[in-house]
């Protein structure tokens, strides 16, 4: 009986020296993370938007995101929208930010975090590189393209995705064959089992649409209560439509 | 000294096709090289690790409560490493970021714990970790070699054969059973021929 207090007391004593190490190395390392994250989000925000524009943060209420990024151009005319979202994958949220005209039309889509299975769904960061292992010992390595993000661009966040599997990969396919794809709003999946690219492509699908709708909603709205002469940003992009 | 003792992680004790330990993050992470490489270098950073503290604490730890001591030892260290990662180094956290978590589970790191670093010294303990990782690297590695190669035509991410049709089948887990199974046979006939001689 004794025997079992004491072990307890000692397996209790070392646990509790395991928690306050990772909460002491926790609340050191948190706010690093963050800026980490931040950092990262504003390299995301860069490739999603056309090279120029000026991204700035817009705070939105519901059903919009408590924060998301407007784009213009150098006249102040609006560009486009980026949003956060995630899915959830087969082992892991997949967030991503995905950047959308206001028509629909996506700009850009990029992977931010996730951890899938390494050489499965890790393959929605995928870098494919075309030249072969003698020519890349002497030549310098071409720098290849995150195909599964790339093929997000240009199709309409609006439309829903279709998956398509057993299908050449994008990077693989010839431009008439991409054209195809991109008409019937197609990406072709990642893996067999399309686990991580359904949760991309629903975390696009269950919300882009929806912050659209409530934008075009929502400066519907300023255009009547505040009339044409005080927001012009928001009367430029209701013209454009 | 040295070199018996990296031919005894590497050879005579490898951790994959000798001890067979470790075989579930070897299937996943034996998909790429690079992959592979990754996978490695946290291990045995890890391994390594994780062999020192358990060897430091070994006196203070009752014999009948080992197994979950080290096991919040192993997974306090390696949530520790994973958060200062993320916080200091983005650029070794997208590298090997999804293979910590994999380590916790690897019986490697408490295989060797239990079956070594309690039982000897630091030093002999530290000597152990670095070679045992290696000979799971250099594991890694070879099974990622012959995958890598047969499932996709490539070696590091890079085109190897022109015109060689690729088998999928060896990127997925059949594959991996195909490709262990192969090595180890091969290892087992080679110690068995050396036994003999």
């Amino acid at each position: 009986m004794a025997d079992i207090i004491k072990l307890t007391a000692i397996l209790f004593v070392i646990s509790a020296l395991a928690a306050l190490a990772i909460s002491g190395t926790y609340s050191i390392a948190s706010p690093k993370i963050e800026l980490q994250k931040r950092r990262e989000q504003e390299q995301a925000l860069q490739a999603v938007f056309p090279p120029g524009a000026r991204i700035e943060e817009t705070k939105g209420s519901a059903p919009l995101p408590p924060l998301y990024w407007t784009a213009k151009n150098a006249d102040g005319k609006i560009l486009g929208y980026a949003f956060a979202t995630a899915g959830k994958g087969y082992s892991s949220d997949i967030r991503c930010i995905v950047g959308v005209e206001p028509g629909g039309a996506i700009l850009g889509m990029k992977v931010l975090s996730q951890a899938e299975t390494p050489g499965l769904g890790t393959r929605v960061m995928e870098v494919v590189s075309t030249s072969y292992l003698w020519n890349s010992l002497f030549k310098k390595k071409t720098a290849g393209e995150p195909w599964f993000q790339s093929q997000f661009k240009g199709l309409n966040a609006r439309r829903p995705f279709a998956v398509k599997t057993k299908v050449d990969e994008w990077h693989t396919c010839p431009p008439d064959a991409r054209r195809a794809l991109a008409a019937e709003n197609a990406v072709t999946a990642i893996t067999g089992a399309t686990i991580s690219t359904r949760a991309v492509v629903n975390a696009i699908e269950t919300t882009v649409p929806n912050y659209l709708k409530a934008i075009e909603r929502m400066s519907g709205r300023d255009e009547h209560q505040e009339g044409a002469a005080v927001d012009d940003t928001a009367g430029v992009e209701t013209r454009n439509n | 000294m040295i070199l018996q003792e990296l031919k005894r992680g590497i050879i005579d004790e490898n951790p994959i096709f000798v001890l067979v330990l470790g075989l579930c993050p070897s299937l996943a992470t034996s998909t790429s090289v690079e992959n592979a490489i990754g996978m490695g270098i946290a291990a045995t950073l890890v391994l390594t690790c994780s062999n020192v503290i358990i060897s430091m604490v070994r006196g203070v730890i009752p014999g009948k409560i080992r197994i979950p001591c080290f096991i919040v030892i192993i997974a306090t260290f390696v949530t520790i490493v994973d958060l200062l990662m993320k916080a200091y180094s983005p650029a070794l956290n997208r590298s090997l970021g999804i293979f910590v978590p994999l380590i916790v589970v690897n019986c490697i790191i408490l295989g060797r714990a239990e079956a070594y670093a309690s039982k000897n010294s630091v030093r002999a303990s530290l000597v152990d970790g670095i070679v045992m990782g290696l000979g799971f690297t250099v594991a890694l590695f070879i099974l990622a070699s012959i995958r890598e190669v047969l499932s996709a035509n490539k070696f590091l991410g890079l085109l190897v054969i022109p015109g060689f049709e690729p088998m999928p089948v060896f990127g997925l887990a059949p594959g991996g059973f195909f490709a262990i199974a192969l090595v180890m046979g091969v290892v087992a006939m080679l110690r068995e021929r050396r036994k003999k001689a």
